[in-house]
């Protein structure tokens, strides 16, 4: 596939799952040509993130810290990624699931992390914006209302998106959807104790 | 009738729905097919109003924890 197909491939398919999830994970999964490619332009997009936040944070001072900071934050990141599609090959196996497709779940998942994206883009914007502490007053009652609002939201729609992958890439109903996550859960609260006890992340890029 | 253009979409259509099963729950399935919609197509309007109603219902009930809870996310969800 052509750069320039993939990345109309990747908007249309943006905007697909903010208008109609259901509808364009549904028709991602489906059909024998999987276009990994598509996935390719929101990995490119995390990169710059990460780049241009440490950048923001710790300024051009120290090259060494500013290198390790990125690569901390780039490989905390690909190794939730990773683990999250081999906790999916664990339950494919677990539920002895037909015509397994790593291709079409690696596809499913990479789009579900848009909500993620824009959660960590608009706390790094407010830190350097309106730097917290909030206070108990009304600006800092409504800002902190409007902020929780925002997160809640964006939860909710990675928690859709992280369905959707389950009932489309592995075609699980809502009862084993349920059941896988006494696999998935644990896992992923450790990873996350474990970034956060490694000091490069308080919230997991998953 | 296979050659036809339309046909073909239309089939392909329809394969494309049938790709899962219908979900089935038992007792709860009638209630499953009236609140799924609701989250099929502009889910975010839904989930606006959802996460703004909770986060009142928070408010009313943990008042200031619920803005040290914004102050924490707001310090950044990655270090320092």
């Amino acid at each position: 596939m052509r750069p320039i197909t993939s990345f109309v491939f990747f908007l249309r398919n943006s905007f697909g799952i903010i208008k109609e999830p259901y509808h364009t994970y549904r028709h991602l999964a489906h059909g024998d040509k999987i276009f990994t490619q598509q996935t390719i332009y929101i990995y490119l997009l995390v990169i710059f993130f990460f780049l241009s936040s440490s950048i923001i944070r710790l300024g051009m001072e120290n090259p060494y810290l500013l290198t390790v900071r990125f690569n901390l934050l780039l490989f905390g990141t690909a190794g939730g990624i990773i683990l999250m599609l081999f906790l999916f090959y664990l339950t494919g196996k677990l539920w002895q699931v037909g015509n397994f497709s790593l291709l079409r779940l690696t596809v499913l998942w990479s789009y579900s992390l848009w909500p993620t994206l824009l959660w960590f883009i608009a706390t790094a914007l407010l830190y350097r914006l309106i730097p917290p502490p909030r206070t108990w007053s009304v600006p800092g009652g409504i800002l902190s209302i409007i902020f929780i609002t925002y997160s809640l939201t964006l939860l909710s729609w990675k928690l859709i998106l992280y369905y959707l992958t389950l009932r489309f890439g592995l075609k699980l109903d809502l009862a084993r959807i349920c059941l896988t996550q006494l696999l998935i859960v644990p896992v992923v609260f450790i990873y996350s104790f474990i970034l956060y006890k490694s000091g490069i992340f308080r919230i997991p890029f998953i | 009738m296979e050659n036809d253009k339309l046909y073909r979409m239309m089939v392909a259509k329809m394969q494309e729905i049938a790709f899962v099963p219908p979900q089935q729950m038992g007792l709860f399935t009638p209630l499953y097919k009236r609140i799924v919609p609701v989250f099929k197509e502009y889910p975010l309007k839904s989930l606006v109003f959802l996460s703004l109603a909770a986060t009142f219902i928070a408010f009313i009930v943990f008042g200031s924890y619920l803005i040290r809870l914004a102050s924490i996310l707001q310090l950044g969800a990655f270090y320092p």
